[in-house]
């Protein structure tokens, strides 16, 4: 091929409106076979010895939260249902409050400060110094009415509460509600899981401490901590914390499979010994402890330029779908151990073989310079569904059933050494996603995907050319449920780029990881472009789990969002396949008065947020910062506008998508 | 094109249709008793290939040797074309006709292999597929020497007479392209004409297959031929030793004529 020919390279075409309603006619919907490929992923040396792909320490992926969620259970006092207590405020100079529960609109708050004055809140005398905001708590997919309260120039100290209700508004047995306080004073407390291996009959507990406005622990802080757990069978179990390190901690034997909240109240005493109170909220999920990896791994020839890496179990009582992903180490000229490659992939456990199986690109060996011997390290196989670790092995030895190949000099990695190529043998089915079958459209497209819990948001005409709504209203997906349903959406296009919001921005990041899709194929500047997408999780994914003992289930609880699920998650997805991620974060205009994009979430996130995700845990490393945007909220019906309807944004996003 | 020769020369084509038996009988001969011998044309078409249909063709004369028979085709394409797996390459040629691309990976993909580009030779002794090498990210996508959908042999045998006509048609709505070259390769080889009548089995056998050698077992099996009338037997109008040359029928021309070619052998 001449050069002058090579510049003869035509451009896509195809992407204009008549084509587009001319196609929806003539163009069948079709599927190959009806299955979706699995990458075969791998990710270079440098990538294992960063740690790009460890799993992360429980304790960097927990939550930090600046408030208190209080219980209220209301006792029969005549006629009317009441609530007191007595809480520690640290800052009476600005203390919010919140009254969250269904129905308690029609309840009655009064504070009585450490000055002693009482303060009925819900009437409409305002007290000096009080401001007050209703409006919509969103909680997931519900709307309930809700109101704030702040307390400006109070003194710090006992301060008592007293709800009072009717009693046909209330239940009187456990939680009829919650009281959220939050008061001037930036010490949070930090909870994190003492593990990630979720499994039954596995010990798993929450170590709590202090920090401070800095983030850095306060030493000697901690006076106590309290844990309610709640099982998926509906026990409460309640554990007084014991002092650990500075902080408290408590473990427990999980003996059920299903979701898992954890309410964690801890109280405090600052160096000027005030004391206080904080309060955490987490969800996590419990998985069957079902796989054991044995001690020894095994390479096998495959296809032509591939090997097969085997990793048997000792004991494999499931099939089904999993991640697996292990470093692949080999031996330099100098005897050293040396990384080769890490390897990752969606993979089929084998029950009857016993084993699961990922695949090495011959070429790798070449451009670690490695030989014999060969050993597997940091060795995890995980549930596809939440990046739960169901298995996992530090090393395994390596056994060769064929001589590897001999080492060449200037191999350099290509594209398709970081993502296999597609294998009948390796995919998953198609979902049979009948509303994009019956719209019977191709071409280079421009797919619109909404968040968690969510339906269309984007607003359709600032983009141009070929354009795939995607829909799936009000659903609670795992990030591997939501790519798939996106795979089976795209499987009207040829290609097709993604602008997405909240989850979808990590859902399309999962696709593109681990499954061959319209996406591979999509030609521009950015492939994925996302908007207030929580790459890091969101605490409030705990907090609604809580709360959706007293509101429902409402769209569900989704370990994906949560702070340890997402960092599990994130631990899979390699340099290469963040780097195609373009991405932004919103938050309220920071101004005077109440500044929040929603009245519930305020109480649980650390600012700057947009009502959803925090700043900091909206970040992607590795992939693209389109940078911030205060007076954005993340949804509509919050007190700025929904950063999708920023058209500016939606323009440029247009612009460079690719399609 | 990684593998051609450019010559432009149009080599006038004379050859002649023989009876299959026995084309099939000089094929097997040929290619033991004369050495392969190959041919190139390329075309720069510099075609659009037009989006969803209709066919881009291409007639290519490549001129052979008289008594030329081919063993092995060749063919090289450069195909620019943003999504290769709307493609469908067949090549014809004197009413055979074999598949070169049938819309790459489409057992991989919804609409098959989204890759740039095919700057391949199309060959039967390849043992990699198009479809192995389709990935994103690569271009041109399909590159080196290439297994076509379907097998070139059907070509075998056949004589270089009539056009290669190769035909390129997009079967999916959006992308266009370009086929810029076409080379047609024929391996061929030529055998004196009097061997390739006479040499009709090999050597103590009554196969039917020629093994390069004229001899007393050629005779003899054509003789059991012509005495039960075989159509194969037919190699001569009636009364004219013109060898494969049928007339339809099987009389003593035809044995005559045998004798005189048999009688010659294999230089």
């Amino acid at each position: 091929m001449t050069a002058w020919t090579r510049c003869t390279r035509r451009a896509r075409s195809g992407m204009l409106g008549p084509a587009f309603v001319l196609l929806a006619v003539v163009m069948p919907w079709h599927s190959a076979d009806g299955q979706v490929r699995y990458k075969q992923i791998a990710a270079p040396a440098d990538r294992v010895l960063a740690g790009v792909h460890d799993l992360p320490a429980p304790e960097r992926t927990g939550v930090a939260s600046p408030s208190a969620m209080i219980p209220v259970q209301f006792e029969v006092e005549g006629d009317r249902l009441v609530w007191r207590s007595e809480l520690p405020i640290d800052d009476g100079s600005d203390v919010r409050m919140m009254l969250l529960a269904p129905g308690a609109e029609q309840w009655r708050l009064s504070v009585t400060p450490s000055n002693g004055v009482r303060q009925d809140l819900h009437t409409k005398a305002r007290a000096p110094g009080l401001l007050v905001e209703s409006g919509a708590a969103l909680l997931g997919d519900v709307s309930h009415p809700a109101t704030a309260y702040r307390l400006l120039d109070r003194t710090a100290g006992a301060w008592r509460f007293e709800v009072e209700a009717d009693p046909l508004t209330a239940r009187t047995e456990g939680a009829a509600g919650y009281l959220l306080i939050k008061t001037g004073h930036p010490a949070r407390v930090y909870s994190h899981l003492t593990t990630h291996r979720l499994l039954t009959g596995s010990e798993v507990g929450l170590i709590s401490g202090l920090l401070d406005a800095s983030g850095e622990p306060m030493p000697g802080a901690v006076r106590e901590g309290v844990a309610v757990v709640r099982t998926p069978a509906g026990e409460e179990l309640r554990f007084r914390m014991k002092a650990e390190d500075g902080a408290v901690s408590f473990r427990f034997v999980p003996e059920y499979v299903g979701e898992h909240t954890v309410r964690v109240t801890v109280r405090g005493v600052h160096a000027d010994g005030s004391p206080f109170v904080r309060s955490s909220q987490h969800v996590f999920p419990v998985l069957a402890n079902e796989l054991e990896l044995g001690a020894r791994a095994s390479i096998v020839p495959d296809r032509p330029g591939t090997r097969r890496v085997v990793a048997p179990f000792d004991r494999a009582d499931r099939g089904g779908r999993v991640i697996a992903s292990a470093e692949l180490w080999g031996t330099d000229d100098a005897g050293a151990s040396t990384p080769v490659c890490w390897l990752s992939g969606m993979a089929d456990v084998d029950r009857e073989a016993g084993e699961v199986s990922l695949y090495l690109d011959e070429r790798w060996l070449s451009v670690a310079g490695a030989r014999a011997p060969f050993e597997l390290r940091e060795v995890r196989v995980q549930c596809c569904a939440a990046a739960v670790p169901l298995a996992v092995a530090e090393s395994m030895p390596i056994d060769l059933a064929a001589p590897m190949p001999a080492l060449r000099s200037g191999v350099t990695v290509t594209p398709d050494m970081l993502t296999g190529r597609p294998r009948a043998e390796l995919s998953v089915s198609l979902i049979d996603d009948a509303a994009a079958r019956a719209r019977a459209f191709a071409g280079h497209n421009l797919m619109l995907v909404h968040g968690y819990c969510s339906s269309g948001v984007w607003p359709v005409q600032d983009f141009s050319g070929g354009l795939e709504v995607f829909l799936d209203q009000n659903q609670n997906r795992s990030h591997d449920e939501f790519a798939l349903l996106m795979a089976a959406f795209g499987d009207n296009s040829k290609s097709f780029g993604v602008v997405a919001h909240s989850q979808g921005g990590a859902a399309a990041l999962h696709l593109w990881t681990y499954y061959f899709s319209g996406l591979d194929w999509a030609e521009g500047a950015r492939l994925i472009q996302s908007v207030g997408t929580p790459y890091q999780g969101t605490p409030l994914a705990g907090n609604l789990a809580v709360l959706g003992d007293l509101f429902g289930a409402g769209c569900g609880v989704n370990f994906d969002l949560s702070t340890d699920g997402s960092a599990l998650w994130l631990a899979g997805i390699p340099t290469a396949s963040r780097s195609r991620v373009h991405y932004w974060t919103t938050s309220f205009e920071d101004g005077f008065g109440f500044d929040f994009c929603n009245l519930v979430s305020d109480f649980f996130l650390s600012d700057p947020d947009d009502g959803v995700i925090e700043r900091s845990r909206g970040q992607l490393p590795g992939a693209n910062n389109m940078g911030h945007l205060e007076g954005w909220c993340h949804s509509q019906g919050m007190r700025d506008p929904a950063h999708y309807f920023d058209s500016s944004r939606n323009a440029d996003m247009n612009a460079n998508a690719a399609r | 094109m990684p593998e051609h020769t450019t010559s432009q020369a149009r080599v006038e084509v004379a050859g002649r249709k023989i009876a299959c038996l026995i084309a099939f009988a000089v094929i097997a001969g040929l290619a033991s008793a004369a050495s392969a011998q190959e041919a190139t044309v390329c075309v720069q078409p510099n075609a659009a290939i037009p989006d969803n249909g209709p066919v881009v063709q291409a007639n290519i004369d490549v001129s052979l040797p008289a008594n030329a028979v081919i063993t092995d085709v060749r063919v090289g394409l450069d195909i620019v074309h943003p999504w290769i797996g709307d493609l469908v390459v067949t090549l014809s040629h004197d009413g055979e006709q074999a598949t070169l691309v049938d819309q790459i990976a489409l057992v991989d993909y919804p609409f098959a292999c989204g890759g740039d580009d095919i700057d391949a030779v199309f060959s039967d002794a390849a043992s990699i597929t198009p479809r192995d090498l389709c990935a994103p990210n690569i271009a041109p996508n399909i590159t080196g020497v290439v297994a076509p959908a379907s097998s070139m042999s059907v070509f075998a045998g056949l004589d270089g007479a009539a056009p290669w006509v190769i035909s390129i048609v997009d079967v999916t709505p959006f992308d266009t392209g370009v086929v810029r070259e076409i080379c047609v390769t024929l391996v061929y080889t030529v055998e004196d004409a009097a061997c390739s009548i006479a040499d009709v089995t090999t050597t103590g056998q009554t196969s039917g297959i020629a093994d390069g050698i004229v001899d007393l077992s050629d005779f003899s099996y054509y003789l059991s031929l012509w005495a039960n009338s075989e159509p194969s037997a037919d190699i001569t109008a009636s009364g004219i030793c013109v060898a494969g040359i049928p007339d339809g029928g099987v009389d003593l021309s035809d044995f005559s004529c045998y004798l005189s070619e048999w009688s010659l052998g294999c230089p």
